[in-house]
């Protein structure tokens, strides 16, 4: 009994942590997406009047459609390249160097990131002083300021981030593999993309599945990269939800209304995950 | 379990001597870089202690204020002017400050024009921390190579463009880099019209469909048209790279339109004051119009329910004071909000003098004078303007369709 008291006693700053920063907010925002709250005034009740307004505003029309242009570009890219370099740098003498190289910018911040692409994808940038140079001049552009080259640009920009850390969750899985099955394969003729795909990445699906996963929750709300390259703009072209919810919150204190954008937001996300794992873990259990 | 508790003692009797040595007046403002100066001229009040703290965030800034001022505020706080103040106003969050302006305007230290930028129902609500006009800054430099006379009429103004331009430069810099820019053409291209059309457009009298929004939706059209104006699209007030303020100390870009605030960063660009770079106020398209400049005040306030109210007024006096006022515009080169202090020097202190003497019509700037719920979502509509010049029609109904969701309601 006295153990199990201790084990309670040990864990309880954590419980704390976790209901103080996590469930508290959770439930508090949930309740503020029913309120007129502007942060100033004690707030009054409006039911759903938030939910209906997001749903009904043609002006989210344009957050929606990038917010989906972001959760399908930044999902596939930083995962597939992620494990094409994984794969690649299996092969490669002073592997290690590689994958230091490649995980670096996942340990840069996401806000000093966005300065360093502002600077790259500047008019006077290094992007386009390479293209010059390479003979392309008239593909020059201010890259975050015309569109919709901005979001295809701040994507390219967070993959750059987000690869790193994909590719490491692959080298894990890789790693792991039996060698049996591949040098089966190899001894039935398989090699190169066949092997890839029929051999290697079945095996290292679990795998595909956290980092795929991981990737669609990360892009769905990706908030500070944008905010500090474009901060949505111009004219909101770039605007993504989490934008939305930023502006609404904090720029126009409509805090009832940014709540209601962030409950639809996580909704979505824990709904899209759901059908995602459920879809994928049943694919395994029949595979199996 | 002894060290424990003893650790626990230990925090808590921090956490209180903390709270006991806590300055009186707490000042928070997003001023980052005015740090020293706050604290250079608060230094000069011998009744008050404070505690200073600068946010480097507005958007963090504007959260934290507004989040406190029910429960634990600051005693003091910078904030924006007009309807960027009128919510807390309404929610009786802030000090009325008559009293003490009318201390002032009595002694005949202030101007009483100069409280009509915090007040709301005769009420006055703040203190200036910034006075500033936004005139069009030139390059001397540019000017002297291309033997241009600083304009002063519609006619010159447009006719040292053509020749700008002539000589490869780009006549005026505009930027829309961190949203609100969007505004300072937008409301200088109105006034040069019709002031009077402008401030019934920022009440709701007038309309953004109007013949006068067309207009100057034209104007600026064929300004970028005719390549008198860049695209918008360079940063604001980086000293480096492809900014408007570095294109400007360049002399690639050879006019700005900015607050008078804007003056060191654009020395900073390493382009001389007085010498390289001038101001001039835009003339009006009718040169029979009584000359008109648009006017920014920053204000200061008190939190309704701060703790130490009364050291917050006190203050508030000193800041009101000859002393504190003629040390301010040292340090800033803002024109003193006290009248016995004298006017700045430089750049400053000539276009002051000339508002002055020559009895400009002052207009306030259109982010404090029309509600922030309009001023917000237009800046990003008339960006939209910014981007495809050609869309202007769409802009305009946009915009309308904006202020009468906001007026509608009240």
């Amino acid at each position: 009994m006295k153990d199990k008291q201790q084990a309670y006693f040990y864990i309880a700053p954590a419980v704390i942590l976790v209901c103080l920063i996590l469930i508290y907010p959770i439930i508090r925002t949930f309740y503020m997406s029913f309120t007129d709250n502007d942060g100033l005034n004690p707030p009054n009740i409006i039911g759903l009047a938030n939910y209906s307004r997001l749903f009904f505003d043609t002006q989210y029309i344009l957050p929606i459609k990038n917010t989906i242009i972001w959760t399908i570009f930044a999902s596939f890219f930083p995962v597939t390249i992620g494990f094409l370099f994984a794969y690649s740098i299996q092969f490669l003498p002073r592997s290690n160097f590689f994958q230091i190289l490649i995980y670096i910018p996942a340990t840069v911040s996401a806000a000093a990131a966005g300065v360093l692409f502002g600077f790259i994808l500047d008019t006077s940038g290094l992007f386009n002083a390479i293209l010059t140079i390479l003979g392309f001049e008239e593909l020059t552009r201010d890259w975050l300021f015309q569109i919709p080259e901005n979001t295809y640009s701040m994507i390219t920009a967070y993959t750059w981030q987000a690869t790193g850390i994909n590719m490491m969750i692959f080298l894990v899985g890789l790693q792991g593999l039996p060698k049996e099955p591949m040098e089966a394969a190899k001894i039935d003729g398989a090699s190169g993309f066949t092997l890839i795909f029929k051999i290697i990445i079945p095996m290292i699906m679990p795998y595909f599945v956290i980092a795929s996963l991981l990737a669609l929750i990360n892009s769905f709300r990706v908030f500070d990269s944008i905010w500090v390259m474009t901060m949505g703009g111009p004219a909101r072209s770039s605007e993504t939800l989490a934008v939305t919810m930023y502006r609404e919150g904090f720029i126009l204190f409509d805090l009832g209304y940014a709540s209601a954008v962030a409950v639809m937001l996580s909704l979505v996300g824990i709904i899209f995950s759901y059908f995602y794992l459920k879809l994928v873990l049943t694919k395994e259990d029949v595979g199996n | 379990m002894k060290k424990i508790t003893s650790l626990f003692v230990g925090f808590l009797f921090l956490f209180f001597t903390n709270i006991s040595i806590a300055a009186e007046v707490q000042f928070y403002h997003d001023k980052a870089g005015w740090q020293d100066w706050w604290v250079e001229i608060f230094e000069m009040d011998s009744n008050n202690s404070y505690e200073i703290t600068p946010f480097a965030d507005t958007t963090t800034f504007q959260a934290t204020v507004r989040q406190s001022l029910r429960a634990d505020p600051p005693e003091l706080f910078t904030w924006w002017a007009g309807y960027r103040m009128k919510d807390m106003v309404d929610s009786g969050l802030v000090e009325d400050l008559s009293p003490l302006w009318k201390k002032y305007i009595d002694a005949g230290e202030v101007s009483p024009d100069l409280a009509k930028a915090f007040q709301f129902d005769g009420k006055t609500y703040a203190v200036p921390n910034l006075i500033a006009f936004w005139p069009m800054y030139y390059n001397k430099k540019i000017y002297a190579e291309l033997g241009l006379e600083v304009p002063t009429t519609w006619e010159q103004l447009e006719s040292n463009f053509t020749k700008i331009k002539a000589s490869g430069r780009t006549p005026v810099g505009q930027t829309i880099e961190g949203r609100w820019p969007a505004f300072i053409w937008f409301e200088e291209f109105l006034i040069r019209s019709n002031p009077d059309f402008y401030e019934d457009l920022v009440e709701g009298r007038a309309k953004y469909t109007d013949p006068e929004v067309e207009e100057a939706f034209l104007t600026w059209k064929s300004w970028m048209d005719k390549g008198w104006m860049d695209d918008g699209s360079a940063s604001f007030g980086f000293t480096t790279g492809d900014s408007m303020n570095n294109s400007f100390s360049k002399g690639d870009v050879v006019h700005m339109l900015v607050g008078t605030w804007f003056a060191s960063t654009v020395t900073g660009a390493g382009i001389a004051e007085g010498e390289e770079w001038g101001y001039f106020i835009m003339p009006n398209k009718d040169a029979s119009m009584q000359p008109a400049v648009i006017f920014e005040a920053g204000p200061i306030m008190v939190a309704a329910n701060a703790k130490n109210k009364d050291a917050a007024l006190d203050a508030l006096d000193f800041w009101m004071s000859e002393q504190a006022s003629a040390k301010w515009t040292e340090l800033m080169f803002f024109p003193p909000h006290n009248l016995k202090a004298d006017l700045p020097g430089g750049e400053v202190g000539k276009l002051v003098k000339q508002i002055n003497d020559e009895n400009y019509r002052q207009i306030n700037r259109y982010w404090e004078a029309t509600p922030t719920v309009i001023c917000e979502a237009a800046v990003d509509e008339i960006a939209k303007f910014v981007v495809d010049p050609t869309s202007y029609k769409d802009v305009m109904v946009g915009l309308q369709a904006i202020a009468d969701s906001y007026w509608s309601k009240q």
